[in-house]
């Protein structure tokens, strides 16, 4: 086979744009899979294996599958569809699955047409050079707008529709056509067939039968079983047992040559020790530069991990060990808090990561787990010169200590209809938001771009725009840097005692609002007992917001003969059940959504 | 000990506080009823056949609404069908708009020597707003008339925090109470039972009851003024001379065994507990098929017993004796309690002495709180 006839070709689409299915269609007309096969497989979307995936109708994880097309030119190529996370959380993962490929299918509801992540999409594919083939999706729903969506798509992304292909994934419509303009106009790769050996890693997970498995595209070269291969960032050497490809089936093949995609099993224990982006090399003839574009991906977003019962931090600890195994971005590291105890502080890549991980450990590994607000990670420069960064808020040194404090910003790229518009640039301004553009991208929808604080998007943002816009617009964002911002701790007292796990990191001008606002909340969550309850806001030692939860003062089974005791004794063992689910701090009873009443603040 | 519970299932109407399971009286139904109670008797007299039943407590519904000879119908079929301790506590509850010097002279002459009257308050306004069907007169009239009768053990019930009371409105009631000279007071905070009228319209958001801090100040003014005049606090929400305990209902709260008759009477005998079906037309169905009416039964097992235990020995103002309460469930079952008990000692709730764990009158008034953080 020359690299000729191969295509390497990724679909790249807004969230519930049909991208799965259409993935799903192409296995089926490729013949990769039978209908039996897809019947078989239980599941309507072949390339998300997770149940969360599905349920969540997102990709998380990056998949390759090699099909075998029989052109109309009579040509055979081969096709290497590679499946993209379709979240902004993962846009490092999608950048380098896109690296591996030439081409890329930017799919486009014909009924919702251009949204946000169209956007981002589009133009990271463009950042990567490749060929865009658009398509036009869910032709056959009634309110779809084929033209509408191709002025759109030439307006705002900036392509040329002209040859964007009518489809409809869910009925089969237009796949040929998809097919044959992956082979017509994605360019096939390019690299040295003879040079020494050089693959971009795009995928990695781990296998308990095989250990890691990674996804490879080959640029130069070769690679086969016995060879000994060098991670290019880690300087790891480990030897080939076996390569090959995913039909979806896993076949093995004797190699994998220049322009290629499969997999290669090197006798890797972790997938940390798979980087994603990363070169792999030849250990004993070396390539002389690495592929560019790697990056050491950080977490964004940090929240406290504790388990309700003490006694699960055992189970915690291995739980996050087995997701780490097959989730290198996700990140943590034992933490003790005053008021929860031991615990652990966990780095995700963005919010969706992190509920995927909270939902992970509690559905598969049975965890009861308190998680604390999220937060951002911060630079705080001591005085003096020394810069530390901070994850926790807890750990913020001392006012006096500091010189400043830096915070990440994004920019956030909303498309909404024009309706939502004014309430959105308040959301924005309120947030702390920068304008930095608003254009209309059709005569009733709105691209607004703004520059906002990262610790205001972490809290509710996401949230709070989807209500507003009633589900309407859709956002993407990208890091754009950390800037120097006044920002404050804000600590909160439960008679007098400072509660660590609840404390946060604010603007100093919203810290007052924020004070009196979770202060308010954390009233209507915290159940009355038997002693009063203060609940107080501070910043340092000023106390900017105080509400206080009365005592109970009468809860009496006021009579108590026959029948009544064998009542009042089930009531008891219930409410014993119920305490489980309580977390006692000093001699107060927290009850779990305490911990994330900062979330909820607005409702 | 060994009590036996009858319940009579007719009132001459609903009150609207109410929860029990009651029917509205007349001649034939209570005549019926009576023959199905009969019956009852007759089915369970083998099983209790060798023991002896050291108190009667005849409560309802209304059974002061029977008439002079369904009166002694009832005694005569209890008396027929099971044994009874000489010196017993016989108990009766009646209501005032439902008592005349004939009852009074009939019930005597039955053998009940304590009579517990539903007064529950000494406002007309507050005895309007609860249902009640007789006027603060009348009560006061039906407690001494039943002192001029003869009886020696006078009880009557009050209810506090009922909508529209003021403290100094339920100051006055227990004055009243405690001028008519009754030898044991039972005063209830007013609870919304499920399936009352009070509950349905305390949902529908149209009760407004006292603030709970009133409440309390009310319960602490009842401490207080029936303290003061001599009765002791020896449960919750009783109060009584010194010797006037109510010995049927301490049984109760000692986990002893008691059988009882009725709809929806419920039983503790042997380890088991039971009830009878609520329903009066199933109740009498059951029997009349020679079948007895059981709707509900269980075995107690010991960590339901140490939670039993522990629930009701903290109502009383004896308290919990921690060495019974070791014995019962084991050391370290005993240890946990104590120590929770230690740990709410600063905060007034309860106290620890002489190998007992008791409840102040704070404590009392959030027994349920309490005593859940003691039962771990």
């Amino acid at each position: 086979m020359s690299s000729k006839e191969i295509r390497n070709f990724s679909i790249i689409a807004h969230i519930d744009h049909g991208k799965s299915t259409l993935a799903d269609r192409i296995l089926e007309f490729t013949g990769a899979l039978t209908d039996r096969e897809m019947v078989a497989a239980g599941k309507a979307q072949v390339l998300d294996d997770m149940d969360l995936e599905r349920e969540r109708g997102i990709t998380i994880k990056a998949h390759a599958v090699r099909l075998q097309y029989q052109a109309l030119d009579g040509v055979e190529y081969v096709l290497n569809l590679i499946d993209t996370p379709g979240h902004v959380d993962f846009t490092y993962e999608v950048s380098r699955s896109m690296a591996a490929c030439e081409g890329a299918l930017l799919v486009v509801d014909a009924s919702q047409g251009v949204e946000a992540q169209t956007l981002a999409n589009a133009y990271l594919a463009l950042d990567h050079n490749l060929e865009i083939v658009p398509v036009i999706n869910k032709i056959d729903l009634p309110n779809a707008d084929i033209e509408s969506t191709k002025k759109q798509i030439e307006d705002v992304v900036g392509l040329d529709a002209e040859t964007a292909i009518a489809a409809s994934a869910k009925e089969g419509i237009g796949t040929r056509e998809i097919l044959e303009a992956v082979v017509r106009m994605i360019p096939p790769p390019r690299g040295e067939e003879q040079g020494p050996f050089r693959a971009l890693l795009f995928d990695s997970w781990y296998d308990a039968y095989q250990g890691v498995v990674v996804l490879v595209r080959v640029v130069d070269g070769e690679v086969r079983p016995g060879r000994k291969i060098r991670m290019h960032s880690t300087g790891a050497v480990c030897e080939v047992q076996s390569v090959g490809f995913f039909t979806p089936k896993m076949l093995q093949t004797e190699k994998l040559t220049s322009g290629e995609v499969g997999y290669i099993v090197a006798g890797i224990k972790r997938v940390a020790d798979a980087k994603i982006g990363d070169t792999i090399m030849d250990a004993e003839r070396p390539a002389v530069q690495p592929l560019p574009g790697y990056k050491d991906v950080k977490p964004m977003v940090f929240a406290g991990l504790y388990p309700m019962v003490s006694e699960d931090y055992e189970d915690l600890k291995e739980a996050l060990e087995k997701l780490r195994l097959n989730d290198s971005s996700f990140t943590y590291e034992p933490e003790t808090s005053l008021a929860l105890g031991f615990g652990f502080r966990c780095g995700f890549l963005g919010l969706l990561h992190m509920d995927i991980v909270k939902e992970r450990l509690e559905r598969e590994f049975g965890m009861a787990l308190i998680p604390t607000a999220p937060t951002v990670v911060y630079r705080v420069t001591r005085i003096g010169g020394e810069m530390v960064l901070v994850d926790n808020p807890a750990k913020l040194p001392n006012i006096q200590e500091i010189e400043r404090i830096e915070e990440p910003f994004i920019i956030a790229s909303i498309i909404t209809p024009e309706s939502f518009v004014g309430s959105l640039i308040a959301l924005c301004q309120e947030r702390r938001g920068i304008q930095k553009e608003i254009n209309y991208i059709t005569k009733d929808r709105v691209l607004i771009k703004y520059e906002l604080p990262l610790n205001e998007i972490v809290m509710d943002f996401y949230d709070r725009l989807k209500s507003i816009t009633k589900g309407y617009a859709s956002l993407d964002y990208e890091l754009s840097g950390y800037v120097e911002s006044d920002l404050v701790k804000l600590d909160i007292l439960l008679n007098s005692e400072p509660v660590d796990a609840l404390s946060l990191i604010t603007h100093r001008d919203k810290a007052a609002l924020r004070g009196r606002q979770l202060s308010e909340k954390l009233k209507e969550v915290i159940p009355r007992q038997l002693y009063e309850v203060v609940i107080q806001a501070a910043i340092g030692a000023k106390i900017i917001a105080r509400e206080t939860v009365k005592p109970l003062r009468k809860n009496v089974t006021a009579k108590c003969y026959g029948g009544d005791i064998t009542r009042k004794r089930k009531l008891l063992e219930r409410q014993k059940e119920g305490k489980k689910r309580m977390k006692q701090v000093g001699s107060i009873e927290l009850p779990q959504e305490a911990f994330l009443a900062v979330l909820k603040v607005g409702e | 000990m060994l009590s036996l519970y009858v319940h009579i299932p007719f009132c001459a109407g609903k009150c609207r506080y109410c929860g029990f399971f009651s029917t509205v009286y007349t001649v034939e139904a209570a005549d019926q009823f009576l023959k199905a109670l009969g019956q009852e008797a007759f089915l369970l007299r083998r099983q209790f056949q060798d023991q002896v039943f050291e108190t009667l407590y005849i409560g309802g519904g209304t059974p002061s609404l029977l008439s002079p000879r369904q009166i002694t119908d009832l005694f005569e079929l209890l008396k027929a069908n099971f044994h009874f301790f000489s010196g017993g506590e016989w108990s009766i509850e009646a209501n005032p708009d439902s008592l005349s010097s004939e009852t009074f002279d009939m019930l005597l002459e039955a053998g009940v020597n304590r009579l517990s009257i539903g007064v529950q308050s000494f406002s007309d306004e507050e005895l309007r707003v609860l249902g009640r069907r007789h006027k603060a007169l009348r009560a006061e009239e039906s407690v001494r008339q039943a002192q001029r009768s003869g009886f020696r053990n006078i009880g009557i019930d009050l209810i506090f925090g009922i909508p529209g009371q003021s403290l100094a409105d339920w100051e006055k009631t227990l004055a009243s109470a405690v001028g008519l000279g009754p030898q044991h007071i039972s005063a209830y905070a007013l609870s919304l039972d499920e399936g009352t009228i009070f509950s349905r319209e305390a949902a529908a958001g149209a009760l407004s009851l006292p603030d709970e801090g009133i409440v309390s100040a009310m319960y602490d003014k009842a401490l207080d003024m029936l303290r003061g005049a001599g009765y002791g606090h020896y449960e919750i929400s009783n109060f009584a001379l010194p010797g006037c305990e109510c010995r049927h209902n301490r049984n109760y709260w000692s986990r002893g065994e008691y059988l009882g008759l009725g709809p929806g009477a419920w039983s503790f005998v042997r380890g088991r507990r039971s009830s009878n079906c609520a329903d009066i037309c199933a109740y009498e169905q059951q029997l009349s098929g020679g079948a007895l009416p059981t709707a509900y039964e269980e075995s107690v097992g010991s960590t339901e017993a140490a939670a039993e235990t522990l629930l009701l020995a903290l109502r009383t103002g004896e308290g919990l004796d921690i060495r019974d309460y070791e014995r019962l469930c084991g050391r370290p079952a005993a240890a946990r309690v104590h120590a929770g008990a230690a740990r709410l000692l600063g905060s007034g709730l309860v106290q620890i002495a002489d190998g007992r764990i008791r409840l102040t009158a704070r404590g009392m008034f959030l027994s349920d709180e309490v005593i859940e953080r003691l039962w771990t």
